[in-house]
């Protein structure tokens, strides 16, 4: 993940990045996460990914139903300017990418950066395994059953429908 | 840079120079920042800065570039006084880390120094220092937690520098931003101890003295900021003075703001009451009230995160791009349909909630 990560702190004047899920599990992360102060005082002194990364999830899961108002999709993008920092959060269908700049940096010269560093994640996640893992269930081919009927729709059966 | 790369630039600044020399604009000026900027001259960089702001104050670029080099500044003498600490730590050299890392708006950073600092020798100005930063922090969170620490520090410092006037200004500023006038007249009347007959602090002892009779106390003035999140010092700000000029109003700013190019909406709220320009009816109604919720989600946020209260948020999706710049009173946002704001629309924005206007909510318009 770094040549994912890198070429964004190497921006001036961010201060960490956190690439995680959509539901808020970090992947990766680079940067000072420890000058990352928390104001509640139950999350300890610093935050570290996977509280900023939750915490983003978090949030922009909770603007869900207050964009529903205005029948607005979440937003790919989003700058939260803020006192101390600036916080901005790139959203793709899986994955989250979030930055923290310090005071003074604008949210602008990161927009490029992002876009390349979501493209590089498709990317790396395009690439075609060297070697492939052991499936971890019963390949498709082997049911005979209903299950069959999904082979083509990437969808595992139900307990109740496989044979047996 | 390279001895050559930089024997090649001689001729490209001269040039600029000379540009400079034949039409001073903003433009030109910055040409030269940005050459002295390839250079690495950080200095000249301010220098030229600094001038060309005098002519052309607000300049947004030259704005950016000045702070920019600042912080470049500050950062490699910050990395250099780490250094000579690790290696040999002494006060001279943790004070100017602290105030360095304070003016760069480091907070925590400087505390961390200050804490240290306190550690390595117990001086009393580290106790101030730290006092000073998280100051600064509770102007930013508005927790009482941090007001209370900040009086307790000052203590501190207080009993090691005995002599020393600055803990108490200190307490004045932090008890007259929260409204404690009782505590800020005792501090005056502390700090007239120290320099008697001082004409202004005479002067501001007698304006406590009339602020002071129904005042709260330090902790009841503490709580009422952490709750309200206002300050004393913003409710004062904000009154108009008598004498001056008549306060702008919202609507012909909002007209304004609404009248650009793709604009679909723009937004004003204070209390539970909202000016929206361009959408209507129910369309207004909801908008005004997501906007609501997004600046009551994204406020909460950002001070779990520590990244203290929120200048604005902006969003964009397939609907367009949305800012939205909060204030303590109230909020402003504009909904475009392209994908990204102009920096125009921003600072229109910014300027619309920071102008300190009057705003005027007619029940017809009121969402």
């Amino acid at each position: 993940m770094n040549e994912v990560l890198d070429p964004l702190l190497r921006v001036p004047g961010v201060r960490c990045v956190v690439l995680g899920t959509p539901d808020g599990v970090p992947i990766a992360s680079g940067g000072d996460l420890s000058l990352t102060v928390a104001a509640e005082p139950e999350l300890g002194g610093g935050l570290g990914a996977d509280a900023v990364c939750g915490l983003v999830a978090g949030w922009l899961a909770s603007l869900g139903p207050s964009l529903g108002l205005v029948a607005w999709d979440l937003p790919q993008r989003i700058v939260l300017r803020a006192a101390r920092n600036t916080i901005v959060v790139r959203r793709s269908p899986n994955a989250l990418l979030i930055a923290m700049l310090d005071p003074g940096a604008q949210a602008e010269d990161l927009r490029l950066p992002m876009e390349g560093a979501l493209a590089r994640l498709q990317r790396v996640a395009r690439r075609p395994r060297t070697s492939s893992p052991p499936p971890a269930l019963p390949s498709r081919d082997s049911h005979k059953g209903p299950a069959s009927e999904n082979a083509d729709n990437d969808v595992l059966p139900f307990a109740n429908e496989l044979p047996g | 840079m390279s001895f050559f790369e930089r024997l090649l630039s001689k001729p490209r600044l001269r040039s600029v120079r000379q540009r400079l020399a034949e039409d001073s604009s903003a433009k030109n000026y910055l040409a030269l920042a940005q050459e002295h900027a390839r250079l690495g001259e950080l200095e000249h960089v301010q220098r030229v800065c600094e001038e060309a702001l005098a002519l052309y104050p607000g300049h947004a670029e030259l704005t950016r570039l000045l702070e920019r080099s600042r912080a470049l500044v500050g950062e490699g003498r910050t990395r250099a006084l780490t250094r000579e600490l690790r290696e040999a730590p002494r006060p001279g050299l943790y004070r100017e880390l602290a105030e360095l890392l304070l003016s760069m708006g480091r907070i925590e950073r400087a505390e961390e120094v200050a804490v240290e600092w306190f550690a390595h020798n117990g001086e009393g100005l580290a106790q101030l220092l730290r006092a000073q930063a998280r100051y600064q922090r509770f102007l930013v969170d508005r927790r009482r937690e941090d007001g209370k620490l900040v009086q307790e520090l000052c203590d501190a410092a207080e009993k090691l520098m005995p002599r020393d006037e600055r803990p108490l200004r200190l307490r004045l500023e932090l008890c007259s931003a929260i409204g404690a006038w009782r505590d800020a007249r005792k501090a005056v009347s502390q700090l007239l101890e120290g320099a008697p007959g001082d004409a202004s602090l005479e002067s501001r002892f007698r304006t406590l003295n009339a602020l002071a009779e129904n005042a709260p106390s330090f902790d009841a003035a503490l709580r009422e900021v952490e709750r309200s999140g206002k300050l004393a010092t913003d409710e004062r700000a904000r009154r108009p003075a008598p004498s001056a000029a008549a306060p702008r109003s919202i609507r012909p700013l909002l007209q304004e703001l609404a009248s650009g190019p793709n604009v679909q909406a723009a937004i004003y709220e204070r209390g539970s009451t909202a000016l929206v320009q361009g959408a209507k009816g129910a369309t207004a109604e909801r908008t005004a009230r997501a906007v609501r919720e997004i600046v009551n989600k994204s406020r909460a946020t950002a001070r779990r995160l520590g990244a203290g209260a929120p200048l604005s948020v902006e969003l964009e999706g397939d609907f367009g791009s949305v800012m939205i710049a909060p204030d303590d009173t109230g909020s402003a946002a504009l909904w475009t349909t392209r994908p990204a704001l102009t920096a125009a629309q921003r600072q229109a924005l910014l300027e619309l909630v920071g102008a300190g206007v009057d705003a005027e909510l007619s029940s017809e318009e009121a969402a």
